[in-house]
């Protein structure tokens, strides 16, 4: 187990590694000169050569690359251009929505897809189960901004019971926060949801039938602790794989909602990043999704391995 | 727990025509390819006619209900829905159709490449896949986008680029799921080369899981360029995206919700179809996986 955790971790620091260059690629050699970017076409030269020097674009691309790599390591990211304050005061206090809002969203589909999922797979080929799948195929096939479009229509046009965008922060008002966030949540755990719960169905199914499992029945186990005791436990390990998978969906689905919610988060900042051309903060954040990206399917791996012994072999 | 469901066929014979009544039976099949080709023809059709002009803005027919004239009403500036409809669904069959058949040429012969050549060329194959699944798929393509400029083209690049690693992984587990059968090592006895082996064997066998997988990514490009159109960084005006439609109907919810139903049905209907298409295909083509995958 030890040997595989390591082996894993090695994957997963070349991974890293290998992401921050094709990020630090994409964003400062492809374009050209980054300062003409950041300050588009009709800059002064004088302004540029500041601005090259400041951001140290007069070192070779190599060094540019291992200082900001040393840089990320001691938690300097930089300062943005368009804000003045350094990066890493951005991404510390954007995180704060983004982070609740990405687990409360992997919380509640969880919550929602695996009692429905379960239920469906005891239920199997009964109408009620036809009926729940059927919901579950239309629902993955529903974009997380159109319900987003419609949860505000509902609840903050037509009722007025939520706000329809934006963020108090949490020190100023905890449950305004919370409120704000509660719409954001449920558009993005829906579709995530409904993908989870077909999971979780087929999972059990196939789980049940296990040999085990008519053991548990022959030895007198009643059907639901059956289900619950043998089946769900097993059938659980797919499930996680795809939680896993679901927390990149979501990372990426944060850019959208947090737009169209009009929320102060990472996937927002990015997103006026890009649009401002401030790479300095687009270039850290990214590479801080991604390396959260990388890290929990590491964790999904270590988890797989801990969970199921057979796979450790494969490594 | 196994029981099958009464009014599906038998699987003893595996001929086209038993594959063809089989589709006919398969609920999610005829669905499925019902609503895929409603799209289709609703794009192909709209490169020759439309109602109405999308590209033309008349206020005076701003926010139109429902008519004969305009069959779905017309937007906030006066453009017929139903038109826009119609070259949105054009524009994301395109997208939609390059980007998963980019990710196919690429990711296929990679992942048959990195079957074949054991050793070194497959571990790089594999570990380049990790490392794009490590990119939020949106997320990068938003990164594109920006990068290159907002557009369709660059869209299809972006959406394309995700699909290589998935037919990689499709293309290798199906190869070496073959990898030692009969009639691989008869071909190889014959004395064929791997590549015709590959040519001639090995990629007929794996068809079935492409084609499977290819309409499943059809149905996630969709929605990615419905996601890039509606951050603005997709398909651009005067074209017609759905994303794009989305984006323009949530500034006038408070007055003309309807604005932004028409737009996510289109969506939920063509995702709904493919995604429909490509279990009932896995559910003809692949007999094992039947019924219970989810």
């Amino acid at each position: 187990m030890l040997w595989f955790a390591f082996l894993r971790l090695i994957g997963l620091l070349t991974t890293l590694l290998a992401a921050s260059l094709v990020i630090f690629v994409v964003l400062e050699v492809i374009p050209g000169d980054p300062a003409e970017v950041m300050l588009g076409l009709n800059a002064q030269a004088d302004t540029l050569a500041a601005l090259r020097a400041e951001l140290g674009l007069n070192a070779p691309v190599s060094t540019r690359y291992v200082n900001w790599l040393l840089g990320m390591l001691k938690g300097e990211f930089g300062v943005s251009y368009t804000y003045s304050v350094p990066v890493s005061e951005l991404i510390g206090e954007r995180i704060q929505v983004s982070l609740p809002l990405a687990t409360g969203a992997l919380i509640l589909s969880t919550v929602i897809a695996i009692p429905i999922g379960v239920y469906s797979a005891r239920y199997h080929g009964k109408i009620i189960d036809t009926g729940i799948m059927s919901v579950a195929q239309i629902g993955i096939a529903i974009p997380n901004f159109w319900i987003a479009i419609l949860l505000v229509y509902v609840f903050a046009i037509v009722l007025r019971v939520l706000p329809s965008g934006g963020f108090p922060g949490w020190d100023v008002s905890f449950f305004g926060s919370l409120q704000a966030l509660l719409l954001p949540v449920i558009a993005l755990a829906l579709p995530q949801a409904s993908i989870l719960a077909r999971v979780m169905r087929s999972a059990l199914l196939d789980v049940l039938h296990e040999d085990y499992i008519r053991t548990a029945r022959a030895k007198g186990l009643s059907n639901k602790a059956t289900l619950w005791r043998h089946g769900v436990r097993n059938a659980l390990i797919p499930v996680l794989t795809i939680l896993g998978l679901q927390f990149s969906f979501l990372i990426a689905g944060t850019v959208i909602i947090e737009n169209l919610f009009y929320l102060p988060g990472l996937g927002r900042l990015i997103f006026q990043g890009i649009t401002q051309r401030d790479l300095i903060v687009v270039k850290s954040s990214v590479m801080l999704l991604v390396a959260l990206t990388i890290f929990v399917t590491f964790l999904v791996d270590i988890a797989y391995a801990a969970i199921d012994p057979r796979l450790r072999r494969r490594a | 727990m196994n029981q099958e469901l009464p009014s599906y066929p038998s699987l003893a014979s595996f001929d086209e025509i038993s594959i063809w009544k089989k589709a006919l039976h398969s609920r999610s099949f005829v669905i499925g390819a019902v609503l895929a080709l409603v799209i289709l023809i609703a794009g192909i059709t709209s490169v020759f006619w439309t109602p109405y002009a999308i590209d033309v803005l008349d206020v005076s027919k701003r926010l139109k209900p429902m008519s004969s004239e305009f069959w779905f009403g017309t937007d906030q500036y006066g453009r017929d829905i139903f038109s826009m409809l119609m070259v949105g669904a054009r524009t994301s069959i395109i997208v939609a159709l390059i980007a998963v058949g980019i990710g196919m040429l690429i990711g296929v012969p990679l992942g048959l490449l990195a079957a074949a050549q054991k050793g070194f060329l497959e571990e790089l194959v594999m570990r380049t896949n990790d490392l794009i699944f490590a990119f939020p798929s949106l997320l990068s393509a938003v990164l594109i986008t920006s990068i290159f400029g907002p557009g369709t083209i660059n869209a299809v690049i972006a959406i394309g680029i995700f699909n290589i690693p998935v037919f990689a992984r499709v293309a290798r587990g199906g190869a070496l799921s073959l990898s030692g059968r009969e009639f691989l090592l008869a071909a190889r006895l014959s004395g064929k080369s791997s590549f015709l082996i590959t040519l001639e064997h090995v990629i007929p066998n794996i068809a079935n899981l492409l084609i499977v997988q290819a309409t499943i990514q059809l149905s996630l490009a969709i929605l990615s360029e419905a996601g890039l159109s509606y951050l603005g960084l997709g398909t651009q005006p005067p074209m017609a995206s759905w994303g794009r439609m989305l984006y323009e109907a949530q500034t006038m919810v408070a007055f003309a919700p309807q604005l932004a139903l028409y737009p996510g049905f289109a969506i939920i209907f063509s995702v709904l179809g493919f995604n429909l298409l490509g279990d009932g295909l896995r559910d003809l083509l692949d007999p094992k996986m039947r019924r219970r995958v989810a």
